[in-house]
């Protein structure tokens, strides 16, 4: 679906117009209806992709297709639905008439955009807000609209930056199952964060970057498979001394209930368990310790 | 044939949302009361004579849509492409099919309706006012102030370019400076020209020709005693605009292409 290939991006910045090399030979492709997780801290270089994806600026060297196609031409740019990291669009206009706006700069035909304005409403659950001007918007109403405007020209491709900086936790649930939804509508969705569990909760596939320079790339279930996984185990009823012995722990603390302890692997978990009971001691809770990206690219 | 309709239509909707955008903006409105306060002060100041009361209207009216046409298309025009920039909406613009070239028109041609808006309702009361008075509207006289809306375009022109590649307040101020030295380009010219004028000076006469002269807008005492307008004047004039105002949103265009935001 989309191809990127060696592509650098540097500005000119300074009073001496310096040269700053934002992106380095990013090379990877997002496939065709999978949900992409594009992650790196603030300052990675993620937008300054994202706005070479869409089309709005074009890279110093490599090329980027979408369906074989440079994504800074107009055919491109149809096929491509963008919401920006901070949604702030024209505030004087109500949710209708931005959908408009934006259906009118793609070029569709009044009769194309008012069929498809109540379509995407109803999809991002704001038909009830379609008349009310957007400054009067809450922060999750402004992502639900900046995602109908992205979709109001039913593209294949989605690009989601950040969609859910700034949300609470049922906001962000909310977006995610939207998210979700489209996913499973067939569209190509390239999802860019810095939060890694939002990614890991929702993407198949996942690149990161950091200092413009890409350090992985590959399916979410490559990174996190493991072959042993830690486990974590709370227990009481012990001496400190007691406790500490009772296995070879990678982690342990007391706690005002007893300690909390971490062995290796389950296969560890087993003989650790039977010496916490052997000494009399009581089994709080056992948690296994699953893989998450942080560790993968830490 | 479609395509072009389509770029049409994309300009067109940018310069709408540009339009509606502006007209919501409070500060408009003080400019516009400005304007009619001052044609108030007019009519004032033309009952302090006892003939030519009309011209008198006639001259400070011009000086008020002048003062607010240019004020408006200035510090809007400033603050407009900033603003783009800042609040990032120029990103979701551009990620559609759509040129930074048919953006920065688009924006353009939304101010130049504003104005348009703005010198028709001054212009209006402008005439009502004179006319009232017994003067004379003529051709002379409404070209004299068509003119100003010209000059105001001329001048957001100037705004446009200089905010492609500078802040809102430094193009603000370096239009101002384009204001002043085109206003006295024909001064600068005969002093310059003058025989006692040293050769340093007079090194300076090639840069005055290349000064934007906004003389041309301006048809002084003719407009007041409403004369006939010299042959041509009318085509020269709206030529000239044109011959400055399109390269220069045309550049600023170019320029926004290069720009990182």
């Amino acid at each position: 679906m989309l191809e990127i290939n060696e592509v650098c991006q540097s500005f000119r910045t300074g009073f001496w117009m310096k040269n700053a090399e934002v992106l380095d030979r990013i090379t990877f492709t997002v496939p065709k209806r999978s949900i992409f997780g594009f992650l790196g801290p603030n300052g990675a270089g993620k937008t300054t992709l994202i706005h070479l994806i869409t089309g709005i600026k074009r890279p110093v060297s490599g090329t980027l297709k979408l369906n074989g196609v440079d994504t800074h031409l107009a055919a491109a740019k149809r096929m491509i639905g963008y919401l920006p990291e901070r949604p702030y669009f024209y505030d004087h206009l109500t949710g209708e008439a931005l959908l408009t706006f934006f259906g009118r700069l793609t070029g569709m035909t009044e009769s194309e955009i008012a069929t498809r304005i109540p379509v995407v409403l109803e999809e991002v659950g704001m038909t009830h807000a379609r008349k009310l001007v957007l400054k009067k918007y809450s922060k999750g109403m402004l992502q639900r609209i900046g995602i109908a405007q992205a979709m109001i020209h039913n593209p294949e491709f989605l690009v989601l930056d950040e969609p859910m900086s700034g949300l609470d936790p049922v906001g962000r649930k909310e977006i995610r199952e939207l998210i979700l939804r489209l996913a499973r509508e067939g569209r190509t969705i390239f999802f860019s964060s810095h939060v890694i569990p939002d990614v890991e909760s929702i993407c198949d596939s996942v690149a990161m970057i950091r200092k413009g320079k890409l350090i992985g790339c590959g399916s979410v279930a490559q990174f996190l498979a493991r072959e042993r996984n830690p486990v974590e185990v709370a227990f009481a009823g012990l001496s400190a001394e007691a406790a500490r012995g009772c296995a070879n722990f990678t982690e342990f603390r007391e706690m005002s209930e007893g300690f909390r302890a971490t062995v290796g692997s389950d296969l560890d978990l087993e003989p650790a368990l039977r010496k916490i009971l052997d000494a009399k001691g009581k089994v709080l809770w056992v948690n296994p310790i699953r893989p998450s990206l942080e560790d993968a690219f830490s | 044939m479609k395509t072009f309709l389509s770029s049409f239509r994309s300009l067109f909707a940018i310069a709408r949302v540009t339009f509606e955008e502006i007209i919501l903006d409070k500060i408009l409105y003080n400019f516009l009361l400005f304007a009619f306060l001052l044609i108030g002060v007019s009519y004032l100041a033309s009952q302090l004579t006892f003939v030519g009361q009309e011209r008198v209207i006639f001259d400070l009216g011009l000086s008020a849509i002048n003062l607010s046409c240019g004020v408006i298309a200035v510090f809007q025009g400033g603050a407009m492409i900033a603003r783009e920039f800042e609040r990032r909406t120029v990103f979701v613009v551009l990620a559609r099919p759509i040129s930074r070239l048919q953006f920065i028109f688009g924006k353009f041609f939304g101010l130049a309706a504003v104005l348009l808006v703005n010198w028709v309702l001054l212009a209006g009361t402008e005439i009502l006012l004179f006319l009232s008075l017994g003067g004379e509207m003529n051709g002379t006289r409404f070209v004299a102030m068509a003119f100003l809306w010209a000059q105001a375009c001329f001048l957001a022109a100037f705004t446009f370019f200089f905010a492609s590649f500078s802040t809102a307040s430094v193009s603000i101020m370096l239009v101002i400076g384009i204001y002043l030295i085109g206003n006295n380009v024909e001064s600068l010219r005969q002093i310059l020209s003058r025989p006692d004028t040293s050769a340093i000076a007079k090194s300076f006469l090639p840069l005055v020709g290349l000064m934007p002269n906004l003389g041309h807008f301006n048809l002084g005492f003719i407009a007041t005693y409403g004369l006939e307008l010299p042959a041509g004047y009318v085509w020269r004039g709206t030529a000239y605009a044109l011959c400055w105002i399109v390269p220069l949103v045309y550049a600023s265009g170019r320029i926004l292409d290069r720009r990182e935001g």
